[in-house]
């Protein structure tokens, strides 16, 4: 056939090492590789409990990163070295590799594509600079790793607590007066990416979100995820933000597991 | 020039190429791009009047050859429905065929009598879904399982409702031609068959089943032969049209399907395989099929191989 379409049966991947990133991440590590993009994500499915989207945050070997805050997080945060999850993927864009100097913005656990594309992007010769913004000083992760793949990062924190005091968005908008930037790549809470789109579109930065939608099929056929049209797992999650701010629901509503509107 | 125009019940279409009921039929957004991306008729995803969240996942599996779904006949409900329906007609000049479906005639005439306030150009019973359960329909039985259900569901929906329907059927019948009859008799304007076929997948590494509700609906390039053999023996036993969905990915699986009787084309699980370009890609294989085949139009093609 024309189009790739990716193979979407789940397989055994066995757990190889654990990290714990802070009170509620944990970062997987697999026996296993899955040749991935930055801002791609795997279906992790646990037999009996749930599958969900997972962001990917290295593909040789294949590991995640994620907060245990729901049921299946928690269930999948219980597991242990030489246990088996059911992965299949990847599936959806991913961030480009075309600017020489990228400003990635990631809130909350949003930090972990954009840590992916960090590593990635070392080894292309794009400097990257990092704002990782959270609620309080204990909910950052990843600012060493940041540095380990040679950003300067920059912290932004609701209370003050650590960095910046402001959000994500206002600690960007003060750097991007400062210096000057080709792309921005987001990924975190919507109303922080619609925020940082339209900052984007005023001082005409090419910026990139990972959208989200409540995911169901991953492979763009069941309409689950669609943001006016476009389907989040398949269109997206990496798109330019020129194509959610084109819609009537980016910024604005979300839909629940049946399809309900739900406002932000 | 070949001409691609094909009728359903008086409803005329540009081209046979219909969006199945399941694909991306969520919302009127996802409805009007596949309708620009070729498709002259999109089906909605099937509602009911209370809405349903579905299955938890996995919901879907996939494959080169196949998909397998049970999705759960996620949906949010009448009143939404009727909200994506009247926003599409006001942006899009496609046909649009509504999806429904419950648990008995009465709520089946209910939806159908709501959704036609929204003003769909046909209206769609989904009787035949091989994998539905949860609350409101936990004694839920197959209604395209037998020809007296059938025609209780045609009958109580054509009462309530001027908008031509259509019966979908299930191929997991012995004889899909009677019930087809049967719903002819009741009634219905046209047929659209086939729903998915019944089918599960298991993990070796798990050694379980891998679909959260262990059955499921199967489709895709696997299932053509059942749907041909379907539309070719209702087309034996009725005359109101068809629409022949299953399997479907190439512009020759299309004309496969008009000669085996179906007047329109439902496409599905090829938007997974050669993603909603399909539709385009799909209409001009059938032109280059048809000028090489010294073919002028649909018309003529359907339901040519019982000739």
């Amino acid at each position: 056939m024309d189009k790739k379409f990716t193979v979407k049966i789940p397989k055994a991947f066995t757990i190889s090492r654990i990290e714990v990133e802070n009170y509620r991440v944990k970062t997987f590590y697999f026996t296993e590789s899955l040749p991935s993009q930055p801002g791609q994500f795997a279906m992790v499915w646990l037999p009996g409990v749930d599958e969900k989207p997972m962001s990917i945050n290295s593909a040789f070997p294949f590991s995640i990163s994620f907060a245990a805050v729901g049921t299946f997080s928690k269930a999948l945060s219980n597991l242990n070295v030489g246990d088996k999850v059911g992965v299949s993927g990847p599936f959806g864009t991913f961030f480009p590799y075309k600017g020489k100097k990228v400003l990635l913005v990631g809130g909350g656990y949003g930090v972990v594509p954009l840590r992916f594309f960090a590593e990635e992007a070392r080894r292309k010769g794009i400097v990257c600079e990092a704002i990782i913004g959270a609620k309080n000083k204990k909910d950052i992760i990843f600012d060493k790793r940041f540095e380990k793949e040679g950003c300067k990062v920059h912290i932004a924190t609701d209370d003050g607590s650590i960095g910046f005091k402001g959000t994500a968005v206002a600690l960007a908008e003060k750097l991007l007066k400062e210096e000057k930037f080709d792309e921005i790549f987001s990924c975190g809470p919507e109303m922080m990416m619609f925020h940082l789109s339209k900052l984007g579109k005023k001082l005409k930065i090419p910026t990139y979100v990972s959208a989200e939608r409540y995911m169901k099929c991953a492979i763009g056929i069941c309409g689950a995820c669609t943001l006016g049209g476009q389907m989040c797992c398949r269109d997206g999650t990496v798109m330019v933000s020129d194509i959610p701010l084109a819609t009537e629901d980016f910024g604005k509503f979300q839909r629940d597991k049946s399809g309900k509107k739900v406002k932000y | 020039m070949v001409n691609l125009q094909t009728q359903l019940a008086g409803c005329k279409m540009a081209s046979p190429l219909v969006l199945a009921s399941g694909f991306l039929g969520l919302d009127w957004a996802s409805l009007d791009r596949v309708a620009k991306s070729g498709a002259a008729a999109v089906t909605t995803k099937s509602c009911n009047l209370e809405g349903r969240d579905g299955y938890s996942n996995p919901t879907v599996l996939a494959n080169e050859n196949y998909m397998l779904n049970a999705i759960g006949l996620a949906n949010a409900g009448i009143e939404h429905e009727i909200d994506e329906i009247s926003t599409f007609k006001k942006k899009s000049q496609a046909v649009i065929i509504g999806s429904i479906f419950e648990s008995s005639p009465e709520k089946f005439a209910e939806v159908a009598k709501r959704i036609s306030t929204a003003k769909p150009h046909l209206i769609e019973l989904d009787l035949s879904c091989p994998h539905l359960g949860g609350k409101g329909f936990e004694n839920y039985k197959d209604f395209a399982s037998d020809p007296k259900s059938i025609s209780e569901v045609v009958k109580a929906t054509k009462k309530a409702t001027k908008i031509p329907i259509f019966a979908k059927l299930s191929p997991n019948v012995p004889n899909i031609g009677e019930l087809a009859k049967a719903a002819e008799s009741a009634g219905a304007n046209g047929i659209t068959a086939i729903n998915t076929a019944g089918g599960m997948l298991i993990s070796a590494d798990f050694q379980k089943p891998i679909l959260s509700n262990k059955y499921g609906g199967l489709s895709g390039p696997a299932i053509k032969p059942i749907a041909l053999k379907s539309v070719y023996q209702i087309y034996e036993s009725v005359k109101i049209p068809i629409i022949g969905t299953g399997g479907v990915a190439t512009g020759e699986d299309a004309i496969e399907m008009l000669l085996a009787g179906a007047a329109a084309v439902g496409i599905g699980t090829a938007t997974y395989h050669r993603g909603i370009e399909a539709f385009k890609l799909i209409e001009s294989e059938m032109q280059h099929w048809m000028e090489k085949n010294k073919s002028g139009s649909v018309k003529e093609l359907i339901g040519k191989a019982h000739e």
